[in-house]
């Protein structure tokens, strides 16, 4: 039985002609062509037609109907002659929000069965409906959170709401100067894209390459970011997330660029103050936290050989239990 | 300097494998494929090895598979030709063109049939379809139900969750590129290791025969040693008589590794021989033959195709300063190029874009 069909657009069918709809029914969804003359639909059980020719006889596209000249090819998918009607089903979900067409030959469907099937070619469109959106994804944060960075700045932490699409992170995120030009080449860009497992935060690199000093990228082109100037991260709301929505919003990060920072983090520059173990609290420092998250299972304020050691296991410090760290007064937040 | 990878080398591959391994070359190899209906998470890089067998790897399930396509077609020798692939298999799969990401290319040296990795989706519900074109232009799925299969774990996988240098997943990158030569499925990408990169030699068929050497390199326009970049694609070949593999990393050091010492276990640094450019990426590398010489092809993702002599490779230096480019290379103006390997003795057959969606090409060997 059919929980729902879309808004069909029925096209060139006869009050005696098949009726094709697009419908969902438990498990899943179908194209169904009703009002076929029995006797085709029992000669179809009884032939032997492969995949090449069903779809010759019953085209569904995932795009308006090709016209007679197009090559497009029908969707892959399965056939099935069920009581009183044809059903398609697709190899793989049909695409929610995308036209779909399909194009039912007669002729070829009564060579297929062996009966007289009629002449002539039906034709049907028809949308999926959407499915309920929900929230829509949003940047949650950008790190380093500060407005001021230096010009060696090596990479951006991208967090968002939600997973996002693969693929389309480096066309969708721009860094561009006060002019409003695009600053070219700002980036490393990595076919894998650098996700984490969830797919919820981005890891963006400026080309190492013009980072680092005297190399041929950095001879050649330069630092993407130039002190005493002010650039702007730029991420476009149609970057996509996994389910296919846009961003409910763009975002920009604004970065005012001061000198480099060339010092090297010196741990006796660092005070360690030990919390209690009960007051343990999520350590939020992304420049940091590859210390920290080289062994896990560790107090954050054991990494220093100087530190204090833990006096007793914290039983409550797991992965994101980290104590405070602050510089002295000579560390300084920076590229690492 | 001989080249063992693409169209044209079964016999030596048998006459290898007789040798390195003493696989008897009457026994099937096929014959070992005895599981059935294999359940692939992931495709990247293809290649084809003996008796036509398909190896996939598979870098989510971390894992190589040794597919039997059973394609026992015929070649014609023809070109292939295909414009707006991207939007055909969108059109087969059900979906659109920007849904569809085309990971690798495979030609069978048999039927000359071109087979692709495709992933259908690039969010949730992304999918893994194995396809494959005829020189005729139809596309079909290589259904994985029924099929003859084994696979080889790879053992020193990251795990799903690991990052590495908290740049994202290294999962993805557990099999960047594979080959098989002299016996062996040979499979470069990350590990578990501190040293991440490395390279596998995974002897075939399938066994517990399982080495692993994590790589160094010296990225000479960085200034710096590296152990964590992967390799991205490679070619096995031959230097001076000695295997070796010819590596191309992200930015672009061409280095190459003597085979003897990829030994499990091992730790190895390679020689850098070329740097081809700044902010690249190489995407792929064959090897190929016309009028008896041997040529390579490197494609890239801001440069044009390169083709580089193998005959100046042996005497090639370590290179060790900025500025110095070190083996050169003959730039062939075709660019966007993505994949490519041997169609046949007188094609070469790319994917490609160039401006107006995704297509396959074939050119001739003699006219590059």
């Amino acid at each position: 039985m059919a929980l729902a069909s879309c808004a069909d657009t029925a096209a060139r069918v006869d009050v005696d002609s098949p009726i094709i709809e697009f419908v969902e029914e438990a498990p899943g969804e179908l194209v169904a062509v009703d009002r076929l003359p029995q006797t085709v639909l029992a000669g179809l059980r009884l032939s032997e037609i492969d995949a090449d020719s069903w779809r010759g006889a019953l085209g569904v596209f995932s795009g308006p109907v090709p016209g007679p000249d197009d090559l497009t090819p029908p969707m892959l998918g399965t056939y099935e002659v069920e009581a009183d009607r044809l059903v398609f089903r697709g190899r793989f979900p049909l695409v929610r929000g995308l036209q779909h067409g399909v194009r039912l030959d007669l002729e070829v469907l009564g060579r297929l069965s062996g009966r007289d099937a009629g002449s002539g070619i039906v034709t049907h469109e028809f949308t999926p409906p959407e499915t309920e959106p929900g929230p829509a994804t949003r940047v949650t944060a950008v790190y380093p959170t500060s407005r001021r960075v230096p010009m060696n700045l090596l990479k951006l932490y991208i967090h968002l709401s939600a997973p996002m699409r693969f693929g389309e992170a480096y066309a969708n995120i721009r860094l561009v100067d006060e002019n409003g030009d695009v600053v070219p080449d700002a980036y490393l860009e990595m076919p894998q894209e650098l996700w984490d497992p969830e797919r919820t935060r981005l890891t963006l690199f400026f080309d190492p390459g013009r980072i680092k000093r005297e190399v041929g990228p950095n001879l050649q082109l330069g630092l993407p970011l130039q002190a005493g100037r002010s650039f702007r991260v730029v991420i476009d709301p149609g970057w996509r997330d996994a389910r296919g929505q846009p961003l409910a919003e763009g975002f920009e990060k604004v970065l005012t660029v001061v000198e480099p920072d060339r010092t090297m983090p010196r741990a006796e520059d660092w005070q360690v103050r030990r919390p209690e173990c009960a007051r343990l609290r999520p350590y939020n420092w992304p420049s940091t936290s590859r210390w920290i998250t080289r062994w896990p299972n560790a107090c954050s304020w054991c990494w220093m050989p100087t530190a204090h050691r833990c006096s007793e296991p914290c039983k409550s410090a797991g992965r994101s239990d980290h104590g405070p760290l602050r510089p002295s007064g000579r560390g300084r937040l920076g590229a690492t | 300097m001989r080249i063992r990878k693409g169209t044209g080398l079964a016999a030596a591959t048998a006459l290898a494998l007789f040798l390195m391994t003493g696989a008897r070359p009457d026994v099937s190899m096929t014959s070992t494929l005895t599981l059935v209906s294999p359940e692939i998470s992931s495709i990247g890089a293809i290649a084809f090895g003996p008796e036509n067998i398909l190896f996939v790897g598979d870098s989510e399930g971390a894992g190589v598979f040794a597919l039997d396509v059973a394609d026992d077609g015929r070649g014609s020798g023809d070109a292939v030709s295909m414009l707006g692939v991207d939007t055909n298999i969108a059109a087969l799969l059900g979906t659109t063109a920007d849904e569809i990401v085309i990971n690798d290319l495979a030609v069978h040296p048999g039927s000359q049939n071109v087979y692709l990795g495709v992933t259908r989706g690039r969010g949730e519900g992304s999918v893994p379809v194995l396809l494959m074109v005829s020189a005729s232009g139809d596309i079909t799925e290589v259904g994985l139900d029924g099929m003859h299969y084994s696979r080889a774990e790879i053992l020193n996988a990251p795990g799903p969750d690991q990052t590495y240098g908290r740049r994202g997943s290294a999962r993805t990158f557990t099999v960047t590129d594979l080959a098989f030569a002299d016996g062996e499925v040979l499979v470069a990408g990350l590990s578990n290791e501190e040293f991440a990169s490395n390279f596998r030699r995974i002897a075939f068929p399938f066994g517990d025969e399982f080495g692993a050497t994590s790589l160094e390199i010296y990225h000479v326009s960085h200034r710096q040693n590296e152990t964590h970049a992967p390799i991205m694609t490679f070619l096995p070949t031959e230097v001076d008589g000695a295997p070796t593999i010819l590596a191309a990393y992200t930015c672009t050091p061409l280095v190459a590794f003597d085979m003897s010492g990829l030994a499990n276990g091992g730790h190895v640094f390679g020689k850098t021989i070329a740097e081809l450019g700044a902010g690249n990426r190489p995407l792929d590398i064959i090897g190929y033959e016309v009028a008896g010489e041997q040529q390579i092809l490197i494609s890239n993702s801001r440069h044009p195709l390169m083709k580089v002599d193998p005959g100046l490779i042996p005497g090639a230096a370590r290179l060790l300063e900025p500025g110095e480019t070190g083996v050169g290379f003959t730039a062939v103006q075709e660019s966007g190029i993505r994949q490519m390997d041997n169609l046949n003795a007188d094609y070469i057959v790319l994917l490609q874009d160039r401006g107006e969606g995704l297509e396959l090409r074939s050119l001739r060997k003699d006219a590059l």
